[in-house]
């Protein structure tokens, strides 16, 4: 199928593509999910601004140990980069298991993250991660937890004339970190995934038990007892996990509870 | 919009919703672009745009203003089969073809990146495309060809 008809902006800067979102436009940078949805008509936005030409959203960068991913930068840009290579090998792992290579050279980081899909590679790494999702507009910026970036079923919770910028988080020195996923195919849309991160504090994000991507708090903080009673939080957690032809509630949350498991053995011990 | 098709200057009238595969084959008849799923999946309309192999079902015709598009129509004389190819041929890495051009991007792209890779890098890069002929051994095996011929000039 074709998209339904739709006005296109191609943004100039920043503020353009604020005003044009503010109108009510959504943006568009590698397109690799949202012209997949318009095509089926799952969207039909009535106005795409294009943010594909603002380089100044592209690039990875750190600065006083806090590492800066702008929203544009690529997922094939991720696997590539010798810093993230170096600092979080486990991001770039789950980015290497987004799509295929043609869809990695031109998926963004930004996209990823607000298309908020439930089953997405990145948002779970980044919740472990502790990152700060940079938000700008034309009047004003603000930055909030990742996590809170997530609403629902590919809901964000972007306001009108907003646009994510980037995605920081900070660096510590002998951080481990590990990405689990669960897919019916090689590079397919995961049913699970799950990502635990160290750090100053232990973090763990988790992906397609729920309509969004999620923090597990109980789990983060029972982990101070081990990985036992981690598991046994994980247990008590009230999953809503989506059910399709692939697998079921029950087995979703069996996986989640395995790929955790594993995930936690690898960072801790 | 404007653009670079296999070198040469384009200049086409679409409306924002038409999708670059369908100004790559119709408007502009470089037909080696193939819709098979229509859906991101299958790679058939696998393209160089930038110089980056990508999905042209899944990139809007005005996404590629400016930009450097290529096709399997661009490489070689036009007549004669480039290294890529010919080992396709060779090694009957097609059945029926239709998945073929969108291979053989996917191999140039490889081995642009990476002149000897392993099995493994192969079937990782060429997971984006899909043959429902072959069952990916001979494939495998011209690239793997490519990547030598390649390498020896």
């Amino acid at each position: 199928m074709r998209p339904a008809p739709f006005g296109y902006q191609l943004a100039s800067d920043l503020i353009d593509a604020s005003q044009a979102c503010a109108r009510g436009a959504i943006p568009l940078a590698g397109g690799q999910s949202l012209i997949a949805a318009m095509k089926s008509r799952q969207m039909t936005p009535e106005l795409l601004v294009d943010i594909g030409e603002l380089r100044d959203l592209r690039g990875i960068s750190i600065e006083s140990k806090r590492i800066r991913i702008g929203a544009l930068t690529r997922h094939c840009d991720l696997i590539e980069s010798e810093l993230l290579k170096e600092k979080v090998p486990w991001l770039c792992e789950a980015a290497s298991l987004i799509g295929d290579a043609q869809i990695r050279n031109r998926g963004s980081v930004g996209g990823n993250v607000c298309f908020a899909d439930p089953r997405a590679n990145l948002p779970p790494v980044l919740i472990s991660l502790n990152a700060t999702a940079v938000i700008g507009s034309s009047e004003s910026s603000r930055e909030v937890p990742i996590e809170n970036l997530f609403q629902g079923f590919r809901e964000n919770a972007l306001v009108a004339g907003e646009i994510l910028l980037a995605v920081e988080f900070d660096v510590v020195e002998g951080q481990k970190g590990s990405y689990r996923e669960l897919s019916p195919q090689l590079n397919g849309v995961p049913l699970v995934n799950v990502s635990v991160s160290s750090g100053n504090t232990i973090g763990v994000g988790v992906g397609g038990l729920n309509s969004c991507p999620l923090r597990l708090i109980r789990v983060e903080e029972a982990l101070v007892d081990g990985i036992g009673p981690a598991l046994e939080a994980f247990d008590g957690e009230a999953f809503e996990p989506l059910e399709d032809l692939q697998a079921g509630a029950k087995y979703r949350i069996k996986v989640g509870r395995v790929l955790l498991r594993r995930a936690l053995e690898e960072v801790l011990n | 919009m404007q653009f670079r098709l296999n070198g040469g200057d384009r200049k086409c009238k679409v409306s924002p919703r038409t999708l670059l595969v369908d100004v790559l084959r119709d408007e502009c008849g470089t037909t080696s672009v193939h819709i098979g799923c229509d859906e991101g999946i299958c790679g058939a309309c696998t393209i160089f745009l930038d110089g980056e192999s990508v999905k042209s079902c899944l990139v809007l015709a005005v996404q590629a203003e400016g930009k450097d598009v290529e096709t399997l129509e661009g490489t070689g004389s036009g007549k004669e089969l480039d290294v890529v190819q010919q080992a396709f041929g060779e090694e009957f890495a097609l059945q029926c073809g239709f998945c073929t051009p969108g291979m053989v991007v996917s191999a140039r792209a490889l081995l642009k990146n990476n002149p000897n890779p392993t099995d493994q890098e192969i079937r990782a890069a060429m997971v984006g495309n899909l043959c429902r002929c072959t069952g990916y051994q001979n494939i495998l095996k011209a690239v793997k060809k490519s990547a030598e011929k390649l390498q020896s000039g």
